[in-house]
């Protein structure tokens, strides 16, 4: 599969979160799915935060194809959010765990880790009862 | 349409992540659509069998099973009715469009969703799968001699249902005699060939 190269997507100033995501996700609430846009943003944290962690024990144990599928999935997930930052770093990391680069996969894992942190920050504060 | 709601057309979601099932399951309710969810490509392989689905909503990367693999094996299976199948892609290249055309894909949608491009992509499936049916009933039609029961092809010769058939398809007609006629034939059939 050929991904679009990093450099023009998505744009390195991109916002940490794109908050017509989550826009879209309330817009689309109704009686069966009152409460989508709140339980997604809990399932992407708690998944989020999980494979940050399989993420790192992947690249310090060398095993950079389970950092690839990792990350792809971390990355779709990450751009449904509208996280587009965090999804940027997840790309760079599948990129260079596809081409065996493991000190450029470390570095991108660090991004990833702080794309998080701070997608973590602007969702809790959009979605206050997200963690509840 | 083949589905359990008239008019509401079945689509199985494919996708091993829970934000992107959660935004498709509710965008496909929103746009009118009745939807199955599998969490794997294995599980979207069992669940196609099961639940018979008019649209196939699968992600290209999954567990078990790609969605370029899935397209494949449901290709591969020749159903009488088409199924129509969207591939889902995280940054899409023009590589990546043709790759998904070639293992059977209709169409492909990219990560981050829009409900827009998504209701204009599901509009022109219904569109297509609408007309796949028509062509199919028109199939159905065969002109039939209302006296003689021969049966008129495309080329505008009357033949009898054996020859149609024959030309038509490999399939040869074994002769037998079915209950009704083997009690008719008892009585005034029988006669008939002994007097010849």
């Amino acid at each position: 599969m050929t991904a679009a190269p990093l450099a023009t997507w998505p744009p390195p100033d991109a916002p940490v979160l794109n908050l017509s995501a989550i826009t879209l996700l309330r817009e689309l609430e109704g009686p069966e799915d009152p409460e989508l846009a709140r339980e997604t943003v809990a399932v992407f944290l708690t998944d989020g935060i999980r494979r940050i962690g399989e993420l790192r024990a992947a690249v310090s144990e060398g095993r950079l194809d389970a950092a690839r599928r990792t990350a792809h999935a971390l990355k779709g997930s990450a751009l449904v959010l509208g996280t587009v930052r965090l999804a940027r770093a997840c790309a760079g990391l599948e990129e260079a765990a596809t081409a065996g680069q493991a000190p450029d996969a470390g570095a991108w894992l660090e991004r990833a880790a702080e794309e998080f942190a701070a997608a973590k920050q602007a969702l809790v504060e959009v979605m206050p009862r997200a963690l509840a | 349409m083949r589905d359990g709601m008239p008019g509401r057309m079945k689509v199985l979601i494919a996708d091993d992540d829970g934000p992107a099932r959660a935004f498709l399951r509710a965008a496909l309710r929103k746009l009118d659509f009745d939807s199955v969810i599998a969490t794997d490509g294995r599980d979207a392989w069992d669940q196609y069998r099961s639940s018979h689905p008019s649209l196939v909503l699968a992600d290209w990367v999954m567990p078990e099973l790609s969605g370029i693999d899935l397209c494949r094996m449901i290709r591969a299976e020749n159903r009488s009715r088409y199924t129509y199948i969207i591939l889902i892609t995280a940054l899409s290249g023009k590589g990546s469009y043709l790759q998904g055309m070639e293992a059977g894909a209709d169409d492909i949608v990219t990560k981050p969703f829009d409900l827009e491009e998504m209701a204009a992509k599901l509009r022109v499936a219904r569109r297509i799968l609408g007309l796949q049916t028509e062509l199919k009933q028109l199939d159905g039609l065969i002109p039939v001699c209302a006296h003689c029961r021969r049966i008129r092809d495309e080329r505008e010769v009357w033949s009898s249902l054996e020859d149609y058939v024959t030309q038509l398809t490999d399939l040869r007609l074994s002769q037998s005699v079915c209950p009704t006629c083997y009690e008719a034939g008892s009585g005034a059939a029988r006669p008939a060939r002994a007097a010849s």
